[in-house]
């Protein structure tokens, strides 16, 4: 047994054929006896009060079971009729106003699919219009049309966030973080650098939409759901039906990809009533289409002020971020702490002033996304960061060396940073790439090659709770039973190998249960990369406890002293005599326990203080660079990443094929981001909400080599890895784009067209450096004397 | 819903088409009709599928002319060995179509009959002069592909008409071909613009006959009918081919979309004439297909 964990270089994958040969359980593949389809009416409207919703002629349609309405929903009562994370703000269905073209406002439900859908057609709806606004800064504007009339009620179960809502200008919330003086640091700085810089909505795109089915028929409510959140889900739909959590039932198998999107109660309130209503399990498959308007990327935009030295050390900034938060508020509440310290940066920074609004607009909803809120901040400061370089005559990476945060600095937070690798992964990355501060663009014909580095920090949720239970079968084989979502991310296998190698075990032992909220312990959240963090180290004490209980039982058999009695390589032993030892599914069978069951349970601390953002904000800080080198057509402005070199901090790090991974899978995500993925909208429509015309990247967009770099230190936490590495790809790619030809692009995407549009007026302004902007923003500089 | 026919041989299906008036719809590959039913555009009585009929999947090379049949799939195209060797530059080209998943089902009746605007091969067809034949039971007709597509996702095609075959005339050996397939979005998106370039010169450079087809910008390929002429015989030098890129920037209206507005096309198609008639006559990379 020792001998053959020695013999395995990396785990087999737990799952790993059940996925080739496609036999993985997708909820998407979940069926349900007795179960009709639902298909949801959408308004067409961006904003309107809702005069009539005509369901005649659907119910008339031949094999259709029942058309549910908001309206229906207020008459029957008995049920919250509005349901969110932080604030319940979202309806279940439309019943008085819709905020959004795409919010749901029936539900028809048919014996098939495709009848439902038919007969959603056959519904008339009737609105009054109201003024819309999509814009942030028009949203806050005076005399801006306002999406809530009152404040909605709170969920107090998220007493983290602090709201600091202004329902009149449609603020959902703010978060500050205020540290030194600002404002005297600026006005007395060498320079003083502003611009803007915007972000657009994207898609997360799962390869499987949002799917549920839920069964509400009785005393309970079941719902087999693709959901990140399995124990959030079941206190929201608790609360819709007035339950206790043991009523609410959530079942999870592997998800189909999530990336944020699939986090929080989304489909799942409606799919319920509507089953407790009709009386039979009901399930709901959103189309492609659908899913584009579930949750989105949050659109931001950013004016960035930051002050410097002559010698290019950063003195303060000051900032003010609007995130679009869509029609309803979702996670935007907590989104702007993220914003707030996020748009620090990696960097030391004694005064500093920034200010993050979620604003509510008639738009989608907006939600977690890969890399929740800081790819809109590092977007913006790192391009920032090289424009402040160049004025100053720095070299970038000379420029960032002088500023990022060492060991002992104290960050905006005010929190003391220790643990920090940043100019460690400065010189791997620039190595790596092949930095040289003095390095022309490269140029062949109409293709420009050039480079570019960014840095960047990210929290994890904090504080947070993870809970597992681990056991021990008669034939030495082990569960671990977790609530934590595999969505992709390789979770099991990876929580597998963790155990395993605490009991000094063979990986292929031990077995990682899927949701089942009935049957597993709780956990927060499968976001925020905080998986192998959080669930990890619960794990490890669950094994820890289960271990303890071994030696216990191993004693008595043993008859030795159980202090005298360790667990090595899969054995209870006596320490030193290797002769007297059993195996751990000897000592459950000699013992007669039938199992033995350990408990572990991992809880942060932390917080910050939201009108000034001081206290604890991370329970670890991630850290991640990267390094683009890019070859431009000035002919078409088409941008090619050729080299990508990330490296990032990591802790401990349990499964090295899987972290690998998901650093790659970062990357192809931030290609996509960095290069043409954007949700684009015609007063509040979305006009490309299929994958023909919503691009994701494809393989042969990646670039022709690239590599992350971990530091390690086995000391440290495990860091996870689901998203540090997304942030730093985008801004990497702009600061190459702009070393190559001059170019300097404000809003994202790095679109062909706006590249070529600045290369156009590069050349019609001579040329002479110089930020010129394609889209919107701009800026400018300020230098005292 | 619609139902499905499935005729054995081209008699049968033209039988099906003639006595189907509207609501009958064909599907070869279906990679386009199952798009567009699925986005709710087409609501078709009758699906009659040519998945079935046997005769129309073959690739002849002829001393004279290369015949395609039209089920032939393009992933076989793209595959097919005498076909990379008679008329590399399409066989190439039409593996830069979509993705391999696509290919495997996607035929090329079906590519040229969508007439779908943002595609590949019929701008390389039309610069190599291809030809269609067009069945029905009242007879059998050949039209230039530059006559067959006359519009947005419109041809000449009567609803009982099938395409049977696609003809290519077998460029001389002095004539060099290339296509650009420039993608703005990801590598597997539909083309935002594509240049077909044929030259003809003999060995002092003189130009005989220069065509140039520009897809995936305007509703049909866009050739100037008098390249050749411009450049009055002589040699397609640097200057010429930039000359000939800004005729082409000049007189073309292009379509704007996702992949580009109307006025970023006209910019990329005069830059990207100019490049595919460069890589033709004057690299000697003739010959090839290339993704931008
Ligand atoms: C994801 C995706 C990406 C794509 N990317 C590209 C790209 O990069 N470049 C590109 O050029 N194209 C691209 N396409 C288009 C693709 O090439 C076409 O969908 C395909 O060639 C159509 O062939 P089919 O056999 O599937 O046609 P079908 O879908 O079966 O039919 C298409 C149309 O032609 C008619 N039809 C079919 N066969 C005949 C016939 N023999 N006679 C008369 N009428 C007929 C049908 O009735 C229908 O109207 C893409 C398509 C998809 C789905």
């Amino acid at each position: 047994m020792e001998g053959r964990t020695e013999d395995v270089a990396h785990p087999p994958l737990l799952d790993a054929e059940d996925r080739v040969t496609g036999r993985t359980p997708f909820v998407v593949n979940e069926e349900v006896s007795g179960m009709l389809h639902g298909k949801l009416v959408r308004s067409s409207a961006a904003h309107a009060h809702l005069v009539g919703v005509d369901t005649g002629a659907a119910l008339a349609h031949p094999g259709v079971r029942a058309v549910v309405t908001g309206a229906l929903l207020v008459a029957r009562g008995g049920m919250e009729l509005e349901f969110g994370p932080v604030v319940r703000d979202q309806p279940v269905l439309a019943y008085d106003a819709v905020r959004y073209i795409g919010e749901p406002i029936a539900l028809v439900v048919a014996s098939d699919p495709f009848v439902a859908e038919e007969a959603a057609s056959l519904v008339e709806v009737t609105y009054d219009h109201l003024p819309a606004v999509f814009d942030v800064d028009e949203a806050t504007a005076p005399g801006a049309p306002v999406l809530f009339r009152a404040e909605p009620e709170r969920d107090p179960a998220f007493v983290d966030v602090t709201l600091r809502a202004d329902y009149e200008r449609n603020v959902c919330n703010v978060f500050s973080v205020v540290r030194g003086d600002a404002s005297a640091a600026i006005s007395s700085a060498d320079h003083v650098f502003e611009h803007v810089f915007e972000s657009p909505a994207a898609g997360a795109a799962p390869l499987e939409t949002h799917v549920v089915v839920a069964d509400a028929r009785g005393d309970r409510v079941t719902v087999w759901t693709s959901t990140q959140t399995p124990h959030i889900v079941r206190r929201q739909l608790a609360l819709l039906f007035s339950l206790p959590l043991n009523r609410v039932r959530v079942v999870v198998s592997a998800l189909g990809g999530g990336f944020g999107a699939k986090a929080y109660a989304a489909i799942e309130p409606v799919a319920a009533v509507a089953s407790r209503l009709v009386g039979a399990p009901v399930r709901i498959h959103l189309a492609r289409d659908e899913e584009f308007v579930t949750s989105t990327k949050h659109a931001m935009r950013v004016r960035l002020r930051t002050a410097v030295t002559n010698d290019g050390l950063i003195v303060a900034r000051q900032a003010l971020a609007r995130y679009n938060a869509g029609a309803y508020a979702g996670i935007s509440p907590r989104k702007v702490m993220f914003g707030a310290y996020g748009l620090n940066g990696p960097y030391h920074i004694a005064n500093v002033d920034i200010h993050v609004e979620a604003v509510c607009t008639n738009t989608p909803p907006a939600g977690a996304y890969r890399g929740f809120a800081i790819n809109q901040a590092a977007w913006a400061y790192e391009q920032q960061m090289d424009i402040i370089a160049e004025a100053l005559g720095i070299d970038a990476a000379e420029m960032r060396r002088r500023n990022l945060l060492r060991d002992g600095d104290t960050f905006c937070t005010g929190e003391t940073l220790e643990h920090l690798h940043f100019h460690e992964l400065l010189d791997t990355v620039t190595e790596r790439i092949g930095w040289d501060p003095d390095a022309k663009p490269e140029r062949d014909g109409d293709l420009v090659r050039a480079k570019g580095i960014s840095c960047v920090i990210e929290g994890t949720i904090t504080p947070s709770t993870s809970t597992a239970t681990v056991r021990l079968n008669g034939d030495g084989s082990v569960d671990v039973l977790t609530s934590s979502v595999e969505m992709g991310q390789g979770m099991r296998p990876a929580l597998a190998s963790l155990v395993a190698r605490r009991l000094g075990i063979d990986p292929g032992l031990v077995g990682v249960s899927y949701v089942d909220t009935d049957l597993t312990p709780y956990d927060q959240q499968t976001t925020a990369s905080r998986s192998m963090a959080s669930m990890g180290r619960a794990s490890e004490l669950a094994t820890d406890d289960m271990v303890e209980k071994v030696r216990q039982l191993a004693a008595e058999l043993l008859e030795a002293d159980p202090s005298d009695v360790a667990v090595v390589g899969g054995h209870a032993q006596v320490v030193g005599v290797p002769s007297r030892r059993l195996s751990l599914a000897e000592v459950v069978g000699r013992s007669r326990v039938g199992n033995l069951h350990g408990e572990g349970t991992f809880v942060t601390e932390g917080g910050l203080d939201p009108f000034s953002g001081q206290g604890v904000g991370s329970a670890h800080w991630h850290q991640s660079l990267g390094a683009a080198e890019i070859e431009v057509d000035i002919a078409t402005g088409k941008v090619r990443i050729l080299r990508y070199a990330g490296a990032l901090f990591a802790g401990d790090v349990v499964d090295a094929v899987g972290a690998d991974h998901q650093c790659e899978g970062c990357l192809v995500f931030g290609v996509g981001n960095a290069l043409f993925e954007e949700l684009v909208f015609d007063k509040g429509q979305l006009t490309n909400a299929s994958l023909a015309d919503y691009m994701v990247p494809s393989l042969d967009d990646m670039p022709d080599a690239y590599g992350f770099d971990l530091a390690t230190d086995e000391n440290r936490d495990v860091h996870g890895l689901g998203e540090p590495a997304l942030p730093p790809v985008a801004p990497a790619v702009a600061n190459a784009l702009y070393r190559a030809t001059g170019v300097r692009i404000h809003s994202l995407p790095i679109s062909a067209e706006r590249v070529l549009r600045g290369v156009q007026a590069e050349r019609r302004s001579g040329g002479a450096g110089g930020g010129t902007g394609g889209g919107t923003g701009g800026g400018g500089t300020g230098s005292r004397a | 819903m619609a139902r499905l026919l499935r005729p054995e041989t081209v008699s049968q299906a033209l039988r099906l088409l003639a006595d189907g008036e509207v609501g009958t719809k064909l599907v070869a590959g279906g990679t386009a009709v199952m798009l567009m039913m699925r986005a709710g555009l087409l609501f078709p009585e009758r699906l009659v599928a040519l998945e079935h009929v046997a005769d129309l999947d073959y690739v002849e090379v002829e001393p004279d002319a290369v015949r395609l049949g039209a089920l032939t799939r393009l992933r076989d195209l793209e595959r097919s060995v005498p076909l990379a060797s008679a008329l590399p530059t399409l066989a190439r080209a039409i593996g830069f179509v979509a993705n391999h998943r696509v290919r495997n089902r996607a035929t090329i009746g079906g590519c040229l009959s969508e007439a779908d605007y943002a595609s590949d091969p019929p701008a390389v067809l039309a610069s190599l002069g291809a030809r269609v034949r067009l069945r029905s039971v009242r007879g059998e007709r050949e039209v230039p592909v530059t006559d067959f597509l006359v519009g947005y996702y419109e041809t000449v095609l009567e609803h009982d008409e099938l395409l049977t075959e696609v003809v290519i005339p077998r460029p001389g050996p002095r004539v060099r071909t290339t296509y650009l397939k420039y993608v703005s979005r990801s590598a597997e998106d539909r083309p935002c613009v594509g240049v077909a370039a044929y030259v003809d010169a003999d060995e002092s450079g003189r130009t005989e006959e220069v065509r140039v087809a520009v897809g995936a910008a305007t509703a049909n390929p866009f050739m100037l009918g008098d390249v050749a002429q411009m450049l009055g015989g002589g040699p397609l030098d640097a200057g010429a081919c930039r000359a000939v890129g800004e005729a082409y920037e000049r007189a073309i209206e292009p379509i704007g979309d996702v992949r580009g507005s109307s006025d970023y096309r006209r910019k990329v198609t005069g830059r990207l004439v100019a490049r595919a008639l460069e890589t033709t006559a004057l690299s000697g990379h003739g010959n090839g297909a290339f993704r931008l």
